[in-house]
């Protein structure tokens, strides 16, 4: 019976312990499992049939560690490995032989430096071998990276045609050691098409119930469960676990009673356990998992049920936003990070992503911005793009499930977008408009939202994973418009079973005080059933709506959110600023790092004195104070970061001051920051930016882990005069060495100043450093002695 | 565990030398939320000391008179790391504070690890030696990997390690202590063995980094 519809029809029994039973026939400790099935091809057949003789309708290859990682140097190829691993459990007999994957051993970048397509390309090798090999699944499994399962389960899926099951570990905390909560899991596995999701490994049936059954509430697709048995036993010397086949198999019903339906074993198990989950398995009656109808969305570590008002960020957008244009064109990711993390902290529920601009690689700049906004946010996305070259490598890379913004009525859109959504699992936002336009009418749009839904649904897309956007238009020009926006919605939310979306802001445009008009609209809105509000939350009128929607609601349990918010407000009346007389001048202010009254004293200074000499006569000279200070050790680092910080705010007061009278900002001197390949510390790398920034430095951070090619092409690009180089490790200072050559060979003619814990003035040197920084401060002087002061 | 962290010594980590009083605060509100978010996890096993290729005369020295070892390997959690990052944003002050107390946190999941393995060999009347690292003296950082294979640490406690032997997360430790039927001190940490003391800021203060 061909596998899918196997496991849709009846239990499926996979098999146990391959380790422990090793361990028993004597395999030595540390030494690759995988070897064996070269080494001892009959030791490992005789398990695989133990176990078909115990009852697994399916046995999984002795290969969870036959990555090109973990068996370099082993004197076998992957390919060699697995032949042999099929060819041993084919001889079991078993019914089924599935190919089994592991973790690679090492954490994709942001956490560590693994890129994502090297992973995909490890994972493909695998597969495409196994699947020549015969194999009828491919088993993935003991996953603690949504994003390294996401490539795995990728890779199987585009490069065969067979059934995948996947399984995550899970702690007791209810989450894998990267922070992956089941339900994340689920829905972005279940997205990807994989066959059947579930749990292995870590803990016992007994401890894994409570994660199984949230993994459960989310899962459409057959589950499986493939527990250790048991706790490892503390007081054994040997590896061994705490329970026995008999207690093993009295969580049966437990699981079945949560509609697993696939059940395993893991560490410490052995057929024994196997015989008697088939056992308890005899008399019970199956059940097809039932779909779940959801609407929800996830980040790597945050699952969002789309089960009430879910606020969406606009701010990461350079429409109509001048700063956010010059953040893209200047390559200033900390800019477009830190509008993510306001928009975070100020209570949105995802956020919209969109970096196209004319002269900017959109495609890049979606990717990097995805990436650094993961490492740091853990609220889902909406890729704000309409061209499916920009979000298709996003959608790859993204970890978790995202929303697409967004697909129209074109058939165009619809035939480029769609099938993004389908295979990423994806929601999407469909636009009501089409070839011809927004229509003016509620009809129209809902004529629209209609073909949208039936378009989706021929690519297996249900309505609960579409938010249709009914398009909010200016009132002001349009002044029929907001009804009939609010007709459509109401519309298409009562017929279709779908989700809504709407950015609200474009319903004042031209009007004066828009935030009274913005957050009246957002509260007729919400009423409307409108799930999707786009707005910026940092305006608090916004979220006031969204809140008090959510109390008169009954969406706020005990109202604490409510007053959890708005108590404290009113306790507190804003402390009045000190008068401007006893204001410490710009030189205290820095020194003891009090940015608003830093703020302050510079827009006093500017009243009177032009802002290059503000910044020339008092802004420098109080960060050279403190940098002697910090040279005497009568101030330290976390001074020296404090003042720099806190002279960032002056300085931002004369760039605005010299914005608003119209004069260009005096061209900086340019300097590029990196932390060199292999190296993910960066602490000292933005310490030294923080400070060099100050002293009026134009910073280009490269990141971490950073080639020395895309130094060298930076360096010549923008015609940089002094690259700083960081490396923490002993072992990646042999990349800054690298990284120095190459530029050298390549006609670079700038100077070089390194730092890092590990280096010394001597091996800076050696290594054709023109300055060895051994702080911040020294950095800054490097530069003096490059440019002049 | 119960984590107990040292505010002298975050502020040491910290490069800090002074008692200004936002600095004192900023230490102890990074210590509050590293505590807050760390999630501790070791794993330790018993070998002999050829099962990783040990080379250098340092750790040799170390685990003389040992005739098994104990291979130790720690780690705060990816957690950590976000938060950092995440502040680095708005603030390298805190950033710094709160790597800084992270560091602290390591070495005291570290010091309960140890406790837990001297605890378990005095029972049996054996004698412990402190912690000895890769990277430490002339021990390279470049058996991290074969050590943490040893250990099962990806699975066991999500820790592994980059090409460049960086260990991920960033707040780790892996160790080796030797373990004795006489009693035995173990060459341990110090400045004789840092590769660092030449040019150490602490070392020319005249005070030490803590170890």
């Amino acid at each position: 019976m061909e596998l899918n519809s196997r496991i849709l029809s009846d239990f499926f029994v996979l098999d146990g312990g391959m380790g422990t039973m090793l361990m028993e026939a004597g395999m030595p400790v540390g030494s690759l499992p995988e070897l064996m099935n070269l080494n001892h091809p009959e030791v490992i057949a005789s398990i695989h049939r133990q176990y078909v003789e115990a009852g697994s309708d399916m046995v999984i290859t002795c290969t969870f560690g036959a990555n090109e990682k973990k068996t370099a140097g082993c004197g076998h190829t992957v390919e060699e490995i697995i032949t042999a691993a099929v060819a041993n459990a084919r001889a079991s007999g078993a019914s089924y032989v599935a190919l089994d994957v592991g973790p690679i051993g090492e954490l994709l970048a942001p956490t560590g430096t693994l890129d994502f397509d090297d992973a995909y390309a490890m994972f493909a090798r695998q597969i495409r071998c196994g699947a020549a090999c015969g194999v009828d699944a491919i088993y993935i499994e003991t996953m603690t990276d949504l994003l390294e399962t996401k490539a795995a389960v990728l890779a199987a899926r585009e490069t065969c045609d067979l059934p995948v099951f996947a399984t995550m570990t899970f702690e007791a905390s209810g989450r894998t050691f990267l922070g992956v909560p089941p339900e994340a899991a689920a829905l972005t596995l279940q997205g990807l098409g994989v066959s059947a999701i579930g749990i292995n490994c870590s803990l016992g049936p007994k401890e894994i119930l409570p994660i199984a059954s949230r993994l459960a509430a989310v899962a459409s697709v057959p589950m499986i469960i493939k527990p250790n048995a048991g706790l490892p036993d503390a007081t054994s010397s040997t590896l061994s676990y705490d329970i026995t086949p008999e207690e093993f198999a009295q969580y049966v019903p437990d699981y079945l009673a949560l509609g697993f339906t696939i059940f395993g074993g893991c560490c410490g198990t052995t057929p024994e356990y196997i015989r008697r989950i088939r056992t308890a398995l005899d008399n019970a009656t199956f059940r097809a998992p039932e779909p779940k109808h959801l609407s929800a969305l996830c980040s790597g570590t945050r699952y969002v049920p789309v089960d009430g008002v879910c606020v969406i960020g606009e701010r990461i957008n350079p429409t109509g936003k001048k700063r956010f244009k010059q953040a893209l064109q200047e390559h200033d990711i900390d800019y477009i990070i830190n509008q993510g993390i306001e928009q975070s902290d100020a209570g949105a529920h995802v956020l919209d992503v969109n970096v196209g601009l004319p002269g900017i690689d959109e495609r890049e700049m979606m990717m990097e911005v995805i990436q650094e906004l993961q490492s740091c946010i853990d609220l889902p996305l909406q890729l704000d793009s309409n061209n499916p070259n920009v979000l298709e490598p996003a959608l790859r890379r993204y970890n978790g499930t995202p929303m697409i913004n967004s697909v129209n009525g074109e058939d165009a859109s619809l035939d480029a977008i769609l099938p993004l959504a389908a295979k990423y699992g994806t929601m999407v936002v469909g636009l009501t408009l089409d070839e011809n336009g927004i229509p003016p009418t509620a009809d129209g749009r809902v004529a629209i939202a209609r073909k949208i839904v039936a378009r989706a649904a021929e690519y297996g897309i249900a309505p609960e994973r579409i938010a249709i956007d009914c398009l909010t238009l200016t009132v002001s020009a349009e002044p029929a418009g907001a009804m009939n926006t609010l007709s459509a919605l109401r519309t298409v939310k009562q017929e279709l079973g779908v989700k809504t979306c709407l950015g609200v802001s474009n319903i004042s445009f031209g009007l004066p005080q828009r935030v009274k008009v913005n957050s009246h609209f957002l509260a007729i809105a919400l009423e409307n059933g409108l799930d999707f509000p786009i707005i910026n939350p940092n305006v608090p009128e916004m979220m006031q709506a969204v809140d008090v929607h959510n109390l008169l609601h009954q969406r706020d349990p005990g109202s604490m959110h409510y007053i959890e918010t708005y108590s404290a407000s009113t306790e507190m009346p804003a402390t009045p600023k000190p008068s401007v007389s006893h204001a410490p001048d710009v030189q205290t202010a820095i020194l003891k790092g009090l940015g608003d009254d830093c703020a302050a004293a510079t827009r006093t200074l500017l009243e009177t004195l032009d802002p290059l000499d503000v910044v020339s006569k008092h802004l420098i000279p109080a960060l050279d104070t403190v940098g002697d200070l910090f040279e005497k050790d009568k101030l330290f680092l976390p001074q020296l970061i404090r003042s720099a910080e806190c002279a960032k705010e002056g300085f931002e007061v004369v760039r605005q001051h010299m914005a608003k009278q119209g004069g260009e900002a005096p061209k900086a001197d340019k300097v590029i920051l990196a932390t060199v390949k292999g190296d993910i510390h960066d602490i000292g790398k933005n310490i030294v930016k923080v400070v060099m920034e100050n002293y009026g430095y134009q910073i280009f951070d490269l990141g971490r882990d950073v080639p020395p090619e895309t130094i060298v092409k930076c360096a010549l690009e923008q015609n940089i005069r002094l690259v700083g180089l960081s490396a923490l490790m002993t072992t990646t200072l042999g990349a800054m060495a690298d990284t120095i050559s190459l530029l050298h060979e390549n006609g670079y003619t700038g100077k070089i100043m390194v730092g890092g814990a590990v280096l010394t003035p001597d091996y800076a040197d050696s290594i054709g450093a023109d300055f060895y920084c051994r702080d911040a401060k020294a950095s800054v002087d490097a530069a003096r002695t490059v440019f002049g002061s | 565990m119960n984590l107990k962290l040292d505010r002298a010594e975050v502020l040491r980590y910290m490069g800090h030398a002074g008692s200004d009083t936002d600095i004192v605060q900023t230490a102890q509100w990074a210590m509050d939320r590293i505590v807050q978010l760390a999630a501790p996890r070791w794993n330790w096993i018993v070998c002999t000391p050829d099962a990783l290729p040990l080379s250098g005369n340092d750790i040799h020295r170390h685990l003389d008179g040992c005739d098994r070892m104990a291979v130790l390997c720690a780690t705060l959690g990816a957690a950590v790391d976000r938060e950092i990052r995440r502040t680095g944003y708005r603030s390298m002050l805190d950033a710094l504070a709160l790597d800084a107390a992270a560091g602290d946190a390591i070495e005291k999941v570290c010091d309960a690890a140890e406790d837990e393995i001297r605890m378990q060999f005095g029972q049996h009347g054996l004698y412990v030696t402190g912690r000895f690292s890769p990277g430490y003296g002339d021990l390279p950082i470049d058996i991290q990997r074969d050590l943490l294979a040893l250990c099962d640490a990806p699975r066991r406690i999500g820790l592994s390690a980059t090409p460049s032997n960086l260990l991920t997360p960033g707040k780790s430790v892996t160790a080796l202590l030797g373990i004795s039927a006489h009693p035995v001190s173990g060459r341990g940490r110090g400045c004789g063995t840092c590769r660092l003391s030449a040019n150490c800021p602490y070392r020319k203060r005249g005070t030490r980094c803590g170890t």
